[in-house]
């Protein structure tokens, strides 16, 4: 039913005009991720772009965000890296397009979203680092994913760890298949409620062009998962996905879990927690958060720097 | 309710038959940005009923004739019941059709036992049946599933539009 009203909707509202933007979004020309203006806080191949050779080997995580979101969706493990002395170097990417303006948005590929997370694992590689792993939340995962489908760590140094939370192959909204018929109608789709906190991390108007980008990078990752990706031999996975999320079907977690090959079994988890929220690691801004929210957060922390330091 | 009407409809129609037309076929399937589904279908047309316009039938598609073959794809076995009108008796007419049924996915891991495996099916076509000289029809439509998963119950991989084409061979009964 909710797609005979997404229907309707389209025809009564006809073409699409420009979204209400107020200077209270990150939509607007006053908000920008602070990642723009001082990388070095985000970034390791620029906060230590000369490491020492025990620094080199560290573990580096270059965590990449999801669609519409900023550096916000990590900042809580950064700080949680850091206030437990983990030994755990955060590097938080800004994917291409993500906190700007809607336009810039409007303009951006899936490919200019991963740009970023290229480049920050390259730059890391150029300055000396050795242990780098990946983490990736929502669209973040599949924009992971798919550096390993094209081969792109076959000369160079092999990540450690990629760790997959609520990563995107099936949304739960299957209306998003759909976007390419009705997505020029509507011109943009405006999301959900949204927290102040919210608003000023997140992109509140999606534009139908980066919709269909959406729809293209998870159509070519799961296409990719279906003939099998094989991992590199030391890289190791660990998937993450909520069995209630309102964001992305956890049919996903099927896909990347049966589609992705590692060296062997034992290299490859996945966790299915009861929640219902849409990226577990990610509670700072959310409007209701339970003590059960807090404690899976911890836990899934925990997980992941345990994984991290039990490779060096 | 709607598997209760059809299958009365359909054991009511045998009772009463004279020459009716039995029909056998393939059925390919593709979801829109997602799998592709093939499998068996039989078409049942009772003589008189809406001028042998309305015929009631069974289906079976699967993607483990389709997307899953050889591939990781999620196996899906898809049984639907399902009755269709032709608007007309000439070699070409409009189609709208009905199908009702059940989905039933295997994840191939205990691991993923909390995931439902099965859904009802409910789905509306329409589209153009072109019957030859020979007794071979070919029926193409356009379905939209009013089920689909919300991602936290059923199965993510029943996506709401898709298209299919239909090959049946025609008995008289």
């Amino acid at each position: 039913m909710k797609y005979f009203i997404l229907i309707a909707a389209v025809f009564f509202i006809g073409c699409g005009g420009e979204p209400n933007i107020t200077d209270a979004d990150l939509d607007g020309n006053v908000l920008f991720d602070p990642s723009l203006y001082s990388p070095d806080q985000f970034l390791i191949s620029k906060s230590n772009p000369n490491p020492t050779e025990e620094e080199k080997q560290k573990p580096v995580i270059i965590a990449a965000h999801g669609y519409t979101a900023t550096t916000f969706e990590w900042n809580e493990f950064k700080r949680y890296a850091d206030s437990t002395k983990a030994d755990v170097l955060v590097s938080q990417v800004l994917l291409g397009g993500h906190g700007r303006t809607y336009q810039d948005f409007k303009n951006s590929t899936w490919r200019d979203w991963q740009a970023s997370i290229i480049d920050e694992y390259q730059n890391l590689v150029q300055a000396g680092y050795r242990n780098i792993s990946f983490a990736g939340s929502s669209t973040g995962g599949p924009l992971i994913v798919n550096l390993f489908a094209q081969s792109f760590f076959k000369n160079t140094i092999e990540p450690k760890h990629v760790f997959l939370i609520d990563p995107i192959i099936v949304p739960s909204n299957k209306s998003l298949s759909m976007i390419g018929i009705f997505g020029p109608m509507l011109g943009y789709i405006e999301s959900g409620e949204m927290t102040a906190e919210e608003r000023k991390h997140w992109y509140k108007f999606r534009p139908q062009e980066t919709l269909q980008e959406l729809q293209d990078i998870i159509t070519i990752t799961r296409k990719d998962l279906e003939s099998g990706i094989r991992f590199p031999n030391s890289t190791h996975v660990s998937i993450y996905k909520s069995l209630y999320d309102d964001v992305v079907d956890r049919v996903s977690a099927v896909m990347l879990y049966n589609g992705i090959e590692t060296k062997s079994p034992d290299m490859k988890k996945v966790s299915l927690p009861h929640s219902g929220i849409h990226v577990i690691t990610r509670l700072e801004g959310r409007a209701k958060v339970t003590e059960q929210d807090r404690i899976l957060q911890k836990n899934v922390f925990d997980e992941m720097i345990q994984d991290l330091k039990s490779k060096r | 309710m709607i598997y209760v009407i059809l299958l009365t409809s359909i054991l009511f129609s045998v009772a009463k038959a004279q020459d009716d037309q039995l029909s056998l076929g393939f059925r390919l399937q593709h979801s829109i940005h997602m799998y592709n589904e093939h499998g068996i279908t039989i078409d049942y047309t009772p003589k008189n009923l809406l001028n042998d316009q309305l015929s009631f039938g069974t289906t079976y598609v699967s993607s483990r004739f389709g997307s899953a073959s050889n591939s990781n794809a999620i196996i899906q076995d898809n049984i639907l019941l399902h009755t269709t009108y032709q608007f007309s008796k000439s070699s070409l007419s409009p189609l709208i059709r009905l199908n009702a049924g059940y989905c039933f996915a295997d994840y191939e891991s205990s691991l993923f036992d909390d995931i439902d495996s099965s859904m009802p099916l409910l789905s509306l076509e329409a589209g153009a049946r072109y019957a030859f000289d020979i007794p071979l029809k070919v029926q193409t439509s356009l379905g939209y599933n009013l089920i689909t998963s919300d991602g936290s119950s059923g199965i993510g991989t029943v996506y709401p539009l898709f298209v299919q084409c239909t090959l049946l061979w025609s008995f008289s009964l």
